[in-house]
């Protein structure tokens, strides 16, 4: 797993972050109290002087674990954030793909129309998943939340000056270039807060983070960040190999994705 | 780390998304599970493995074994990381190809060799477009040597050829390194083919390293240049966003704001939310300014007080720029500074055929014009050989893209 330039990615991160307010009228931003949208608030505090200054929402089924509950309270009031809770229905009968198209991206729909957010950050990394690796920086999504993955529009380097089509909203992709490792990394560099779950208990730990329906923790004794780090110099399987979602069936992900999922 | 970001042109089919795929698997880059899934979809479609499918992610690209857009992908060769940036080779998608490009520092043109193949009208658009995004780097590798027995003289007919468009083009040519290569079988990708005992150059991943090991001397010009972003709040301060693209800023200095040439004096500054005595660049900055900073400081340059010998500025500029389908003569958006201007060409010096070289007498889908462009508004800008950032832009019309061009002067 390559380790990169940290401050060049801190850099592209904040640059485009700061973009995203300034372009936008009504900005929020996904946080699921996972690693990833937990760096990239932390991002936005250095980008706007130690305040985030935009909503973030957590897409709430009811199923997630209590750490992450935890987690979330104990965050919400050191960095002062702006929480919306959007409660997300469950119903038994279904899981995966059903699961997570029908009840969060319904769920996530609900709350872009009531607040009227224009635009919404979302930190996926390229390297997660090949077709998130297909995304832009800035990627529009129109009213019923489709994804025209086969008529991306142009995005050339640092520009993101271009109108958007009214009616939808636009994803914005702060974290696109990070690696899995850089993450921990930057966690590690920046002493940023985490969710326990991510940290070995009894010889397991959580690599990625879903609810508690659909994510299996692995097999691993790292027990700090550091441990985590070494951990991931070695390993040879994929970040979300514990997530259901993605062993379904084929193109589960750019089905997902192309009706608004996260 | 720094990584070494390689775009892969040229005509479709002519194996780009292969000869990543392989590099990929050859490095062991990729997880068992990313590999099992494209042979378990490569036998579905009831296709041999195809390496490309690494790449290629969507349902639609697979189908039709085409790359619809640009992905990247890591890998790493001794002690050198590589992003290789896959594009489309189709016309109709020169828009993700010159996305993904834009982002690239090298240019690896994967050409095939076989009968009917060759160097085609993309294949030499491809490497027009690469020059003209500043990608001074070009490697060449000649592809599918498989199917031409592996014969020396299939590879340099290709050499030949393109070697001509290069000249014509008016491109160094001198130095650019041709490797035959057969990205599917992968002959010359890693270690030295022996079935091609009359190359005697490198394999394709060690040129490609040994080419990024060579420092390039980072272009940087004299001055300060900062580009503001717009205006954060802090507390019921107001503070100047922006990015510094060239020297470095200071706390409590004085500046000029371009291009309305106002003087700013700026108080406090701060980088990732921390107040300092001085940013550089690649930093993006927060400042307190006092003095004529506008009210809408987005797409405006700060840099020292005797900026016009930095920047120029100017409504009428000397551009070079390419369309990416039809040809506009008015009502266009220059994207420039993270800002739209209106614009419209005026003067037109010369049209270039992108998939020749050839002058033309009008303007067509796909041409290259050299040309004045009218603005509405004052920029400050650089010539782009000074510095890319400040002398690169894109082109719409009604929210579309039409294309992108470079500042002369």
């Amino acid at each position: 797993m390559i380790e990169q330039d940290l401050d060049e990615l801190e850099e592209r991160s904040i640059y485009i972050i700061r973009e995203a307010v300034q372009k936008f009228k009504n900005v929020a931003a996904l946080w699921s109290m996972g690693k990833d949208s937990t760096t990239m608030l932390a991002l936005a505090r250095k980008a706007f002087l130690g305040k985030v200054p935009f909503p973030v929402i957590h897409i709430d089924n009811g199923i997630d674990f209590p750490e992450t509950y935890a987690f979330r309270e104990f965050l919400t009031k050191k960095w002062h954030l702006n929480l919306i809770v959007a409660k997300s229905e469950i119903k038994p009968e279904i899981s995966g793909f059903s699961c997570c198209g029908a009840n969060k991206t319904e769920a996530l729909k609900k709350v872009l129309k009531e607040h009227k957010f224009d635009a919404l950050i979302v930190s996926i990394r390229r390297d997660e998943h090949a077709v998130r690796a297909k995304e832009r920086y800035m990627s529009y999504r129109d009213k019923n939340f489709k994804w025209n993955y086969k008529n991306q529009p142009a995005e050339l380097w640092d520009d993101y000056s271009s109108k958007i089509d009214s009616g939808g909203h636009i994803r914005v992709h702060p974290l696109l270039d990070w690696n899995e490792i850089d993450i921990w990394r930057y966690i590690k560099r920046e002493q940023i807060p985490i969710n326990p779950l991510y940290f070995s208990h009894n010889g397991y730990r959580f690599r990625s983070l879903g609810c508690t329906h659909c994510t299996v923790p692995i097999k691993s004794n790292a027990k700090t960040v550091d441990d985590i780090i070494a951990e991931l110099k070695e390993t040879k399987t994929e970040e979300r190999s514990g997530r259901e979602q993605d062993k379904e069936k084929e193109y589960v992900m750019q089905r997902l994705r192309a009706l608004g999922y996260m | 780390m720094l990584v070494n970001k390689i775009v892969l042109i040229g005509d479709k089919d002519n194996g780009k998304s292969t000869t990543i795929g392989n590099l990929l698997i050859l490095t062991k880059s990729i997880s068992d599970a990313r590999l099992n899934e494209a042979k378990k979809i490569s036998m579905q479609l009831g296709r041999k493995f195809e390496p490309g499918f690494l790449l290629d992610s969507f349902f639609e690209e697979r189908k039709n074994a085409m790359t619809i857009d640009t992905t990247r992908a890591e890998l790493m060769y001794k002690n050198a990381a590589f992003e290789f940036i896959d594009v489309p080779g189709h016309k109709t998608l020169i828009k993700n190809m010159i996305s993904g490009a834009s982002y690239a520092n090298v240019a690896l043109l994967i050409v095939s060799a076989k009968k009917g193949e060759g160097v085609k009208a993309q294949t030499k658009r491809h490497v027009f477009i690469t020059n003209m995004l500043g990608i001074n780097k070009l490697i060449v590798a000649v592809n599918k040597m498989d199917t031409v027995g592996y014969s020396q003289e299939a590879f340099e007919a290709v050499k030949s050829k393109l070697g001509k468009f290069f000249e014509k083009a008016g491109m160094q040519n001198s130095n650019v390194v041709f490797i035959p290569i057969s990205a599917y079988n992968q002959e010359n990708l890693i270690k030295k083919s022996d079935k091609m005992k009359w190359y005697k150059g490198r394999p394709l991943l060690e040129e490609l390293y040994q080419q990024v090991k060579q420092k390039t001397s980072d272009k940087s010009i004299n001055g300060t240049i900062v580009l503001l972003q717009g205006t954060i709040n802090k507390g019921s301060d107001k503070l100047i966003i922006g990015k510094v693209l060239n020297g470095s800023v200071k706390a409590n200095s004085t500046m000029m704001q371009m291009p309305d040439r106002k003087k700013v004096k700026i108080r406090m500054l701060f980088v990732k939310g921390v107040r300092v005595k001085e940013a550089v660049r690649g930093e993006n900055i927060a400042a307190e300014a006092i003095g004529g900073i506008s009210s809408e400081p987005k797409g405006k340059i700060l840099t020292d007080t005797n900026g016009v010998e930095v920047v120029k500025t100017g409504k009428e500029i000397k551009v070079r720029l390419l369309f990416a389908e039809k040809p506009y003569t008015k009502n266009m958006m220059m994207n420039f500074n993270n800002k739209s201007i209106a614009c419209k060409l005026s003067r037109v010096q010369q049209v270039i055929d992108s998939a020749t070289g050839n002058r033309l007498s009008k303007l067509k889908a796909l041409c290259v014009v050299d040309s004045v462009l009218k603005l509405d508004e004052y920029i400050a800008y650089t010539e782009f050989s000074k510095l890319k950032e400040l002398g690169e832009f894109a082109l719409y019309s009604k929210n579309k893209f039409i294309g992108f061009g470079n500042i002369v002067e």
